[in-house]
């Protein structure tokens, strides 16, 4: 099972998103990993509005879910530059508690099963139990 | 408004009214939550009863709130945690920091 979704950059759409995912997958995979694939998507869409795209509307984000027998595959892809690399594993568990910003990549790291960078493209891969 | 505020004697509790607190709204629950606060110097109970969904962005107005009532010498305590915002609380630890409390009624 596939799909598609291509929005504008600005962060009204972040509600689109959401509801896309929730009505996607519901059903598909269990409550816990449902909620864990709308946070980091939501992360990373909200990143690639805000940092990728810089908010110009006309730029558009893409996003994709691919469902597997055992995982959940999303790409987040946008027009920005990319950034130069992922935090590691054990600099995403040095978490900066009290830090105000910077926490979208380092939960990505922590909470999804792969991460893949190429480019201006994000793809997160879930297990689905 | 995104808020709603019971004051007390020397405590004050600020419901969120909102399903979702996260990078849509964050800047209006923010303004919102500082113009109630505006130079008290109360405790603050969060309650949280109807937010099924916390971002990193909520996450750091909570965060910010939080510094704020330590500067001040004041209480932060939360309470009324679902799934989701529970689940973000201890993938970033911050269960420990935080004083969370189960009764959003209790004194």
């Amino acid at each position: 099972m596939k799909s598609r979704l291509v929005i504008k950059s600005e962060i009204v759409s972040i509600e689109r998103v959401y509801n896309w995912i929730e009505s996607f997958l519901k059903g598909e995979v269990s409550a816990k990993i449902l909620r864990d694939i709308l946070l980091i998507t939501q992360e990373m869409v909200t990143n690639a509005i805000l940092h990728g795209n810089r908010e110009i509307v006309e730029k558009e984000v893409i996003i994709e879910i691919n469902t597997f027998v055992d995982t959940v595959v999303v790409t987040v892809t946008d027009e920005g530059e990319g950034i130069e690399r992922l935090p590691l594993q054990e600099e995403a568990k040095e978490l900066d508690y009290l830090a105000e910003n910077g926490r979208g990549l380092k939960l990505a790291v922590l909470m999804t099963h792969k991460i893949e960078l190429n480019g201006n493209s994000i793809k997160l891969i879930f297990k689905r139990r | 408004m995104k808020i709603a505020v019971k004051n007390s004697e020397g405590r004050k509790k600020i419901i969120l009214m909102v399903e979702k607190f996260d990078v849509a709204n964050m800047q209006e629950i923010k303004k919102n939550i500082e113009q109630e606060i505006n130079g008290d110097k109360d405790d603050v109970l969060l309650d949280l009863s109807l937010v099924k969904f916390i971002d990193s962005s909520g996450l750091s107005v909570i965060i910010a709130l939080f510094k704020q009532q330590n500067k001040l010498k004041k209480k932060l305590e939360i309470c009324g945690l679902q799934k989701q915002p529970m689940e973000l609380l201890k993938i970033t630890q911050l269960h420990k920091i935080f004083m969370i409390i189960d009764n959003c009624n209790q004194r």
